[in-house]
Parts: structure tokens; C-alpha cells; sequence
């Protein structure tokens, strides 16, 4: 039900919220353990008339510069917060028409394309000031469900060495008994960890140990985190090595450069692969010059802009730009928590050339359960208006209001 | 008993050891949450003559600057050891004088002041082949047992939020009754983590919940890792509203610099208090000329480049030139594992101007048993040849050696 259009924000909140993961995660190729809990920088904005919408700053939080910069400080945060939002109305944000978002109005396209996290706020509370969901707003609904995929499956066996590659096949087994039928697994052992042979043979060891788990009709996807830089011999014994696992993408296998892709795409199909190749989730600015070359040569086949930290406008922007490019998106999810899943469900939802969600498997913390629902690796759309997220305010003030910091 | 001189070192190894804290370790005042996993990249170093000597490589492991570079990789670290350990006779590396080191040979010197912790696996082989303690090799022995300090309360409160500064009082409380009598609370929270003031607050409410807790005759130390950068008179504030805590220093308020510093000394003796000024965990190359102007100025009172990192050679020549002026050494160990604990115990048995041993509080992972135990928060000290430590073969063969990475 649409309440008074053009509401007012006139309350805000930043609270930190421990969000778990179902187990400890260990290294990738390039970053020490990723451990068993992590921080949602809940965002909350009120509107006179009671909505209330939601995003996340764990962006704008990771990118601290020292004491001395605001970057990254809470002190920064509800600064940026106050100038952007505090007594605006809901509808002096996003362009619309015909009931869809067509663009970020002009003064504030430029803090939506540094804070993209900012413009899923600003879609969810016009979603509900409007009565409709975030998904009609991107474009409509393009399909039920949106398939996810367990990205949880990281250098496990170093952190069970007596398991070894069995470590991440067990954890994938579990992981396909739970209901995922997509798996990303994390490779690139060769560039830090492990001498270069071994770790080459251990990703290959876990790439098939986890086949054999999760049996022939599961996706599964390696993402090696540039760790086969300065090594595409290797990374050649990789792909022919894990023909019989039928990799469906292969993931940031060295930096994103025109040269070497091209090398890895030539490789990709005389070994006979057909897995896509990916990249993009390092991109802070997409597209930046290298992927655009990447994308204007026919050199990769998905794109990763991380989802929450680009944002919902700045993705509209990405896939007007992509549709003719057969390139498909593929947003990176990791590290935005339970928000982060929620808002790439409906991204996901919207977008006609979407592959799949990636899926941090947190348990639950702050948001009050809904109608979203999982089955056979895939999500049910929310109905809901805005993201259709709602804060369990029991939960939410029994364990974490004390934490709350009011932007005034 | 002395072994056979001059051994030669004909087989090392690299094995990444997984260890455990004792809990989920939280954030810092610039860091994210520490989480309750880390690694201990074991060195072990065979020789001819049938002894092992051991150190840890996680200094250079965690120098990683990108997979072109070797810094921070494995193949790296195995090129590394080969070039100055392979080969080499054990008495070929460290001065010695009246059974006691008194420099590092010039061929290693460079090596050694780079990479401290080589410095340890020199002494740890020469101490088995003469048959006596690193301790005597440093020195000999001035204190039967070394004092060590809990250094596990990181932001435990923002770990779980519902507890508030009543969590960290909380695992005080628990470590006391470990046996542990000193305590070292991370502070700093108006830098990053909470807006200012609120930072202030929670920061004092959490020294005197652990005061509280922890009982009058307890150490209470202070570590803002330069979280009050900027605000000083947040800190006179902290100051002031710790004092009836009695902290027995005060780390890393603010940034390493001689304005601040002559500045923080006078707002701690006017208001009244008798905590030590220390820092210095951040110098990498110690001395740095801003330390070396804090110590000629007089105003600081404790110095604490890693322990391990920086290693025994350069730390006797740290204390060599600290002795004269009253600066007390107190290394940092954190990040160390349990290999580190032992380091800094056996430096600390035999440094005169010794503080406290920075206990990470590990559980037990690689290393056997031995005649180290530890009571009313002091370790005492080991008895066996060189560093006293072995590795615990069974275990080391069960658990880890599917990832050891063997150099001939």
C-alpha cells in the first residue's frame, strides 16, 4: 500500500553487526584465513511516515586511509551519511519513468557512482514510498528464482592439513546435501602458498575430489584470484588436467590483460574447455579501460563489479553497456553479509543475462524472517516492496542497538 | 653434552602449521577482526650430525606485494633458505666470545638484520651443537621465571554487542583464573570503529570493567595501536578517567613523533599517572630515527620491535644501545603462534631490561611437550640446548606433513 509519495528522511543509524559464517574459511591465493565472522555496517534510513530502508557502508568502511582521513572511520561515515541523506526526500534520487528507474538524478550521480552501496538505499526506500518492489524498479521481474551458488569453498585443506584435498570435497558434499547445487571453488594454490607444481596438483586434486562429491550435474566454478600470474604453463596443466570435471567458469585465473587473456582464451579451446572466463571483481570503477578491452575483444564472457559496492544504478548503467556484448553479469557478493545476498537476489531477479548469486551462507542475524525462500540452489524472489528486507526489531535491540551511532 | 663442531645443514623445510587462539579475537583499533585461526610457518633445518634446529618464516610470508614479486610466497621462502642456509656449517653464522653470541659473521650480517627470525634458527642450531641454552648464548640467565601478559582482549565488545564492555571484562575474568596476573586491553575505538566520543567512553568503561574484574594487584596494560591520532584531548580524557585503574603502560596512543609524545608525557604526569609510555612494534628496521629521537628525548620508556621479526642478533644490539638510557625492552609478539612465545621466553630469561612476554595464548599445536610450565602468570624457563624446542614428530608426520616443502 503506497503511503504519502515524496516522504522525508528524517532519522538515520549506522550499527555494526557480527554476521557468521557456517564455518571457518581459510586462505585464498593471495590473503591470510578469511575466518568465521565478519561485519554487516547496517545502514538504516526513517522517513516521517514510518518506511524505513536499508543498505550497507562495509565498503566505505574497508577503505580506511589512517587516523587522519575520514575514509573509512565511523566519524566519516555518518558525516557522508548526514550530507547525503539526513532530510531529503525519498524521490530526489533516481530518475524514473514508466514505473522503472532510469538514472540517478544529476546531483547526486557522482556520490551514487563512488558509494554505490548509497543508491540501493535510495531504490529501496523509493520502492516502498512507491509500493513496489526493487525488482520492478530495475527493469522487472526476468525471472522466479535466481540460482546461487556456495562460495565458501576456500583453502580448506590447509586449514585441515591431515584432509587435504578431502577437506573441500567434504565441506562441497555437505554443502550439496544442504541444497546448493553450485559450487565455487577457490584455486591459484601456485602463487603463494604452496610451491608452484604442488599447488598446481592440489588444485587440480580438489577440483576433481569435489566432482566426485557433488556428482555430474552440479556447476562448478574455480576462481584462482590472479594466483596463476607468471604462469600460464601451470595454469595450462590445470585446464587440461580438469577437462572431466566440465568447469563452468573459470575466475580471475591471472590479472585482467588483454595479452594474457587472449593467450588463456586460445588454451581454453584447443584443451577443449568450454568454461567461461570472468573477472571484474577488483574493478572499483567499472568499467575500467582494461575491461572494457577484455569485453571489446570478445575476451571474456562474465563481468564481476561487486554488487552492493557498485549498486544497483551503476549496474543498470554496466548492463545497457554489456546487453549487446553477449557478456554476461555476475556480480561479486563476498563480504556484504545477509544484505549483500538479499540485494543481489533482486538485482538478480531483474536482470535478463544474471548467471548466478553468490552465496556467503552467513547465518541469520539481524533481518526478520520473510517470504524468500531456498530450494534446489535457488532463491524465490521477495515480494515485498523496496528490497522486501525488513530489521527484527526484538533481535535488533536485545544484541545490537547498544552499538547504534544516530546521525543527528 | 657438546655435539660434533661444525655441522653442516643439509636438509630444511617449510610447513605451514595452522594454530588456534583460545577464542574469536576482535577488531583493533584499525584492523578488522583478527579471528581465531592463524599460521606458523615452520622452519625446520636438519644437519649432518643429526640436529634440527627450528624458527618461524611468518614475517616474510606476511610481506606480500603481488605474484610477480616472491616476497610473501613459498617459492620465495625455499629460494631464501636454500641461498643462505643449504649447505653452510652451523658455527659459520654468529660471533661467538666466552660462550656467549657477540655479533652475527659478516656474510649474514645483512641477511640477519633483513631477516630476524633467521637470526633465531642460527642461534637455535649453535646452541645444540655447543650443548648449551640460546639462553647462555644470549647472555646467560637473570630471572628463573619470565612474567607474561594475556594479550587476547582485542574488541571483544563488538563481537558481541549484547555484552558490551561487560564480554571483555568477562574473558579477564576467565584468564585470571588461567593464572595469568597481567592483562593487556586493546583501546582506541574513537579512531575507527566508533564515533569519537562514544569511543572514549567505552574505551574507559572497558579498562575499569577489567580492573574491576581482574582485582587491585594485577597489571593492566593499554594498547591503542594510534587510535587517538588526532585527538589528544580524547586521550587527556582517557587518561584522566582511567587513573583509579592504574595501568602500568600506555602503547601506541598516538602515532610514534616527538610533538605528540612530549605532549602525551605532560598530560600523563600532571594528571597524575604512573603508566609507562612504550611503542616501537611498528619499527620494522629498528632503530627508525623517529624512535631513536622518542628514546634520546626521554620520552618514552619501553621499546618493541617484534621479537621474532627483528630476532636475536638485532635484539642484542637493540639493548645494547637501550641499556645506557633506561628504555625498557619489551617486544612485541604478536602473531608469533607458539613458536614465538618461546622466542620471546628465552630473550626474556636472559634480557636485564626485560618487561613481559606478549602471550598469545595458542593451543598447543606442532611443538612437544617439554619442562616449560607456567604458574601465578609467569612461564619458567626451558632447559634443554638451544631453544629448548622440538617439534613433535608423530604429530608433525599425522597432521602437517602432507604440506611441507622439503629443500636439499
Amino acid at each position: 500500500m503506497r503511503k504519502m509519495p515524496g516522504q522525508r528522511i528524517v532519522e538515520l543509524s549506522v550499527t555494526p553487526i557480527p554476521v557468521h559464517y557456517r564455518k571457518e574459511l581459510g586462505k585464498n591465493a593471495y590473503g591470510e584465513n578469511i575466518g568465521r565472522e565478519r561485519t554487516e555496517w547496517l545502514v538504516r534510513a526513517r522517513t516521517e511516515y514510518g518506511h524505513e530502508g536499508l543498505t550497507i557502508a562495509n565498503r566505505f568502511m574497508r577503505q580506511f586511509n589512517g587516523f587522519d582521513n575520514s575514509a573509512g572511520t565511523v566519524r566519516g561515515l555518518v558525516a557522508l551519511l548526514r550530507e547525503m541523506f539526513l532530510d531529503k526526500r525519498v524521490d530526489e534520487y533516481l530518475e524514473t519513468s514508466d514505473g522503472r528507474v532510469v538514472g540517478v538524478r544529476d546531483a547526486y550521480k557522482e556520490a551514487f557512482q563512488t558509494h554505490g552501496w548509497m543508491s540501493i538505499l535510495a531504490f529501496d526506500l523509493l520502492g516502498q514510498d512507491l509500493g513496489i518492489s526493487c525488482v520492478d524498479l530495475l527493469g522487472g521481474q526476468a525471472r522466479d528464482r535466481v540460482p546461487a551458488y556456495d562460495t565458501t569453498l576456500y583453502f580448506q585443506d590447509l586449514l585441515n592439513p591431515e584432509q587435504g584435498a578431502a577437506q573441500v570435497s567434504l565441506e562441497a558434499a555437505v554443502s550439496h546435501d544442504e541444497g546448493y547445487n553450485e559450487f565455487k571453488i577457490k584455486v591459484g594454490r601456485p602463487g603463494r602458498w604452496m610451491a608452484p607444481q604442488s599447488g598446481m596438483e592440489r588444485d587440480v586434486e580438489v577440483v576433481l575430489a569435489v566432482r566426485e562429491a557433488v556428482g555430474p550435474d552440479a556447476k562448478i566454478m574455480v576462481d584462482a584470484n590472479f594466483g596463476y600470474d607468471g604462469r600460464l604453463d601451470l595454469l595450462e596443466d590445470f585446464i587440461r588436467e580438469t577437462l572431466t570435471a566440465n568447469i563452468f567458469w573459470l575466475e580471475e585465473m591471472v590479472t585482467a590483460d588483454v595479452g594474457d587473456y587472449r593467450v588463456l582464451r586460445r588454451m581454453r579451446d584447443r584443451l577443449g574447455s568450454d568454461a567461461l572466463l570472468v573477472c571484474g571483481e577488483v574493478d572499483r570503477d567499472p568499467p575500467s579501460q582494461v575491461f572494457r578491452d577484455l569485453v571489446d575483444q570478445g575476451l571474456i564472457d562474465g563481468y564481476q563489479p561487486d554488487s552492493v559496492s557498485a549498486g544497483f544504478s551503476r549496474w543498470q548503467s554496466l548492463e545497457q553497456w554489456l546487453k549487446p556484448t553477449g557478456v554476461r553479469s555476475i556480480p561479486h557478493n563476498f563480504g556484504n553479509g545477509n544484505f549483500g545476498t538479499r540485494a543481489t537476489l533482486v538485482f538478480g531477479a531483474a536482470s535478463p543475462t544474471f548467471a548466478s548469486l553468490e552465496d556467503e551462507r552467513h547465518h541469520t542475524n539481524v533481518y526478520a524472517e520473510d517470504d524468500v525462500s531456498f530450494a534446489d540452489s535457488q532463491y524465490s524472489v521477495p515480494s515485498g516492496p523496496g528490497l522486501g528486507l525488513a530489521i527484527d526489531t526484538d533481535v535488533y535491540q536485545k544484541r545490537y542497538a547498544s552499538h547504534e551511532v544516530r546521525v543527528t | 653434552m657438546r655435539n660434533m663442531p661444525g655441522q653442516k645443514i643439509v636438509e630444511l623445510s617449510a610447513t605451514p602449521i595452522p594454530v588456534h587462539h583460545i577464542k574469536e579475537l576482535g577488531k583493533v583499533a584499525f584492523g578488522d577482526n583478527i579471528g581465531n585461526q592463524s599460521t606458523e610457518w615452520l622452519v625446520q633445518a636438519r644437519t649432518d650430525g643429526g640436529l634440527e634446529g627450528v624458527t618461524i618464516a611468518n614475517r616474510f610470508m606476511q610481506q606480500f606485494n603481488g605474484f610477480e614479486s616472491s616476497i610473501g610466497t613459498v617459492r620465495g621462502l625455499v629460494s631464501l633458505l636454500r641461498e643462505v642456509f643449504l649447505g653452510r656449517r652451523v658455527d659459520e653464522l654468529l660471533e661467538v666470545s666466552e660462550g656467549r653470541v657477540v655479533g652475527v659473521r659478516e656474510a649474514h650480517k645483512k641477511t640477519f638484520w633483513a631477516h630476524g627470525w633467521m637470526s633465531i634458527l642460527a642461534f637455535d642450531l649453535l646452541g645444540q651443537e655447543m650443548g648449551v641454552s640460546c639462553i647462555e648464548l644470549l647472555g646467560g640467565q637473570v630471572r628463573d621465571r619470565v612474567r607474561a601478559y594475556d594479550t587476547t582482549f582485542f574488541y571483544q565488545d563488538i563481537l558481541n554487542p549484547e555484552m558490551g564492555a561487560g564480554q571483555v571484562a568477562a574473558e579477564a575474568s576467565a584468564s585470571r583464573k588461567h593464572g595469568y596476573t597481567a592483562f593487556k586491553l586493546k583501546v582506541g575505538r574513537p579512531g575507527r570503529w566508533f564515533a569519537p566520543q562514544a569511543g572514549l567512553e567505552r574505551d574507559v568503561e572497558v579498562v575499569t570493567a577489567v580492573r574491576e574484574a581482574v582485582g587491585p594487584d594485577a597489571r593492566i596494560m593499554v594498547d591503542a595501536n594510534f587510535g587517538y591520532d588526532g585527538r589528544l584531548d580524547l586521550l587527556e580524557d582517557f587518561i584522566r578517567e582511567t587513573l583509579p585503574a592504574n595501568l602500568y603502560w600506555m602503547e601506541e596512543m598516538v602515532t610514534a613523533d616527538v610533538g605528540d609524545y612530549r605532549v602525551l608525557r605532560r598530560t600523563r604526569d600532571r594528571l597524575g599517572s604512573n603508566a609507562l609510555l612504550v611503542c616501537g612494534e611498528v619499527d620494522t628496521d629498528p632503530p627508525s630515527p623517529v624512535f631513536v629521537d622518542l628514546v634520546k628525548a626521554g620520552l618514552i620508556d619501553g621499546f618493541q620491535p617484534d621479537c621474532t621479526a627483528t630476532g636475536f642478533s638485532r635484539w642484542q644490539a637493540l639493548e645494547e644501545w637501550l641499556e645506557p638510557t633506561g628504555v625498557r625492552s619489551v617486544p612485541r609478539n604478536f602473531g608469533n603462534g607458539t613458536f614465538g612465545t618461546r622466542a620471546e621466553l628465552v630473550f626474556g630469561a636472559a634480557s636485564q631490561t626485560f618487561l613481559m612476554l606478549e602471550d598469545e595464548r595458542f593451543r598447543p599445536a606442532v611443538f612437544a611437550d617439554d619442562d616449560v610450565s607456567f604458574s601465578d602468570g609467569h612461564y619458567s624457563t626451558p632447559s634443554g640446548h638451544g631453544l629448548g624446542l622440538t617439534v613433535d614428530t608423530h604429530r608433525f608426520q599425522r597432521e602437517y606433513s602432507a604440506n611441507e616443502i622439503v629443500i636439499r
